[in-house]
């Protein structure tokens, strides 16, 4: 199984890479990528990489504009190895039937937030699981998914809401 | 005098736009702008709007869905076309007042967490309520004011990522110049950012190549993206 989540700023990616320890990252980037809520990751999953457009479906449609999407792709077995705790609580997204593939790795603490970050900065290292969806690619999908009649309008967050009006094909 | 004048009518519409760009007019006094309000003006205008037999409710001039191109179906015409109308006589002023109150949200601290920030908000509203050259009139100002202020800088760039590079023409090229020659490599970087969104438009590529830095993370960042525009 695969956890993938959305990067706030891609370049935060390259400054967790250049850190030999990331203790000295700075603050900002924790806030911007390890923001919780109730002391929760939110993470979405497939899984196999095969499938790795079903998360990210889910991930542009409980978003709040059209750009270019970075995300991390984090395996299963790394989120083990790094003791992490996960719960799978639904998500919140405009991608139908979507919420039951999401997952949250719970009860962090300071400590932990360490360890995942230690986590991100080993995954990085694979390129693989790090990967960019551009702008026009976005688009692209959420008319593939009004396509499907899998666009649940009520969920789409209202700035969202007016860019895919703007932007995609009718809903 | 026009105290008194504003006192003593009816609290329609029309008088509240007239308040609005009084205070207007007194902000610019005291921020020593060039241009203030002259009070015949303000009594020559009262009297053309009383005129008029359109008497709107105040809260469809509050409302930010206005839209300056409605037609006299739209719901909104009444309210848009005094609002319209007074736009095209105080443009100076009231692009003023928007700018002020968004320099006012981009230095806010924001405690929201994932959805859109008061001043990308307030960004959006502006490019509706307007139209995206004011717009861009707006964000030039700021960003030559406030070029030493990362965090006013990099809110700009984070929030004009949703926008097509068509719809910011033809500011929007210029505006990229001043974030990614910044001497701050995070202005920098969220400038990297905005430009990768907006290469639809090829020739920005070339600005990619030219962006210094002795930052391995941004040099890093900077090959990645032109990499990946390349392929």
């Amino acid at each position: 199984m695969f956890y993938v989540r959305k990067l706030a700023k891609e370049h935060n990616k390259f400054k967790v890479k250049s850190m030999q320890d990331v203790a000295h990252i700075e603050s900002d980037v924790i806030k911007q990528e390890l923001g919780t809520q109730s002391n929760e990751l939110s993470f979405w999953v497939c899984n196999d990489l095969e499938s790795i457009n079903e998360p990210i479906k889910a991930i542009i449609l409980s978003s709040s504009s059209i750009s270019n999407t970075s995300l991390i792709i984090v395996p299963s077995n790394i989120v083990e190895e790094y003791c992490l705790e996960t719960n799978d609580k639904d998500g919140i997204t405009a991608y139908k039937g979507a919420e039951k593939i999401h997952r949250n790795i719970c009860n962090l603490t300071y400590r932990k937030l360490e360890v995942v970050l230690k986590m991100y900065k080993s995954v990085f290292e694979e390129e693989k699981y790090s990967i960019k969806i551009e702008k026009n690619k976005v688009k692209q999908i959420i008319n593939e998914v009004i396509k499907e009649n899998k666009l649940d309008k009520d969920k789409l967050n209202k700035n969202l809401k007016e860019d895919v009006e703007k932007y995609c094909d009718a809903i | 005098m026009i105290n008194n004048f504003v006192e003593a009518t009816d609290r329609t519409s029309d008088l509240y736009v007239c308040k609005y760009i009084q205070k207007l007019g007194e902000n610019c006094r005291d921020n020593n702008a060039s241009n203030n309000i002259n009070n015949d003006r303000f009594i020559e205008k009262r009297s053309s709007l009383n005129n008029s037999s359109k008497k709107l409710p105040l809260e469809e001039l509050n409302s930010t869905n206005n839209s300056i191109n409605a037609k006299p179906n739209d719901k909104n015409f009444f309210s848009n076309s005094i609002t319209s109308e007074i736009f095209k006589e105080y443009p100076k002023e009231i692009i003023e007042k928007e700018k002020h109150e968004l320099i006012l949200d981009l230095k806010k601290i924001d405690c929201s967490l994932g959805d859109v920030s008061i001043a990308e908000q307030k960004i959006i509203d502006i490019s509706k309520k307007y139209s995206f050259n004011i717009l861009g009139e707006i964000l030039q100002s700021i960003s030559l004011e406030y070029c030493d202020e990362k965090k006013v800088l990099c809110e700009i760039c984070e929030s004009l990522e949703r926008f097509d590079i068509d719809e910011v023409q033809p500011w929007g090229p210029y505006l990229l110049l001043s974030f990614i020659f910044n001497k701050d490599d995070e202005v920098k970087a969220y400038g990297v950012s905005l430009l990768d969104n907006w290469l639809s438009d090829r020739s920005l590529l070339k600005l990619l190549k030219n962006i210094d830095t002795s930052s391995s993370w941004l040099k890093e960042y900077i090959d990645e993206v032109i990499k990946n525009a390349e392929e």
